[in-house]
């Protein structure tokens, strides 16, 4: 799986174009963002850790806890 | 009190000093608050032995602020309060039927979180590096964490590569340990680095693709259940992609992510979100969103406690560590005007239920209001 999730990966670069800073309008969207809403991204990641045995992979900040 | 030991130090994730793209400066402050309301469905009394069958209900407020301190500066800092009540699972056992059954918590409890964040952020012409401090306080439960970040564009500014890499440590002081016999007082702490490469695909795809690894050592069991031995040690590894494609003719963009999951445990997981943005005039926006969740269980994970088990042999009745599917799904809006966002948002996530699958399995729903403010 892992190998495939690369090979899909590579042929997206292969066939990237460039994209001129000013004809990044569509990529400077709010909904094109990684992380769109920092509060909402932190609130699923701890809301998933504690419920969940999975973790990483999302895109947000915090501090431990005893999460129940 | 009950209370489960697993930390969430994990959510101090390297990914905080990961951009969307290329970082740059703001030019503006940007502050948001945001208010949610977190509720788990009752447990079924027909599966429960013991306690209360009323579970956690959690409100939560949430602040950030963004803002330049200097050229080629700025800073964040993020502080959320969390008050919660309700009981939680303490074990299980085989009920007069020999069906799996729980042993709850017998009264409502209440308790709070206070957790803060402090993030520095210098950028080059084509590179930026980040230094971050979490501190998180309960009364049972003190964590610290430190995240340094770097990252490099390639100089038509089209790549992204990103590495961060965090340290934290926790102090665990279960309450009423003498009276339960809990252990008195623990530590654990974890170590975890971050790699990711965000590509730009063209005018209207980006894709970020995210290897972590972390290493966990010390207390990682539950002071709290009847009965929970852990290794003293987890390492654990993740593999996940974001992909962002705005489709013009509708106005609208499809965000795509993955992760692949695993730890010396045994638990093996995928997780699969997908959401449609769809834009409505040029200060609305509603996204549907769904999220597909399963996971395997750990290797000593048991549907019942064996208390005959000397306590050097690992097991764990945590639902949380067995195996599981789980579905969430919501509705989120966001109204744009002048510098200001207003944002509403509900989720539900709902577990695997069935005659077979484990009573503690939650549902839950979470409301949240936000307000974002441009200056």
């Amino acid at each position: 799986m892992r190998i495939g999730f690369l090979f899909i990966f590579v042929m997206l670069l292969v066939g990237c174009e460039t994209v001129s800073p000013w004809d990044r309008d569509l990529l400077a969207k709010g909904e094109m963002m990684l992380i769109d809403d920092v509060n909402e991204a932190s609130l699923k990641d701890q809301i998933y850790f504690s419920k969940e045995a999975s973790v990483g992979g999302a895109s947000a900040s915090g501090a431990g806890c005893g999460c129940n | 009190m009950p209370k489960r030991l697993n930390s969430l130090i994990s959510i101090t994730t390297a990914a905080m000093a990961l951009p969307a793209f290329a970082a740059s400066p703001p030019a503006e402050s940007i502050l948001s608050i945001t208010g949610s309301t977190y509720n788990e469905e009752s447990i079924s009394p027909a599966r429960t032995l013991f306690g209360s069958t009323d579970r956690y209900d959690i409100d939560i407020g949430q602040f950030h602020l963004l803002t330049p301190i200097r050229k080629d500066w700025s800073a964040e800092f993020t502080a959320t309060r969390e008050s919660m009540s309700g009981a939680s699972p303490w074990g299980t056992a085989r009920d007069v039927n020999g069906d799996t059954a729980l042993i709850m918590s017998g009264a409502t409890i209440d308790e709070g979180r206070n957790a803060y964040g402090i993030k520095i952020n210098r950028y080059g012409n084509e590179s930026s590096y980040s230094v971050a401090v979490q501190h998180s306080r309960e009364n049972d439960y003190k964590s610290k964490g430190l995240t340094l970040g770097g990252q490099w564009n390639t100089s038509n500014q089209m790549t992204t590569f990103a590495v961060s890499a965090n340290y934290s440590t926790d102090d665990i002081t279960p309450t009423d340990a003498l009276l339960f016999n809990r252990i008195a007082e623990a530590k654990k702490n974890q170590r975890k680095i971050s790699l990711s490469v965000t590509q730009i695909i063209n005018r209207s795809s980006v894709i970020q693709v995210n290897l972590g690894y972390a290493n966990q050592r010390g207390y990682l069991s539950d002071p709290y259940k009847l009965r929970d031995v852990r290794p003293d040690r987890k390492t654990q590894r993740f593999l996940s992609s974001k992909y962002r494609h705005f489709v013009e003719p509708w106005n609208g963009a499809l965000n795509l992510d993955y992760r692949y999951y695993n730890d010396s445990f045994g638990v093996h997981s995928q997780t699969f979100e997908m959401a449609w943005h769809q834009n409505i005039g040029s200060g609305f926006r509603v996204t549907p969103f769904v999220r597909y969740y399963r996971q395997s269980e750990a290797e000593f994970f048991t549907h019942v406690d064996d208390f005959s088990l000397p306590l050097t042999i690992a097991q764990s009745s945590d639902h949380r560590l067995g195996k599981f599917d789980a579905n969430t799904y919501g509705l989120r809006s966001e109204i744009k005007f002048s510098d200001w966002k207003v944002r509403l948002s509900y989720m539900q996530y709902d577990s695997e239920d069935g005659p077979d699958s484990h009573p503690a399995n939650v549902n839950f729903s979470v409301f949240s209001l936000g307000l974002e403010w441009r200056f």
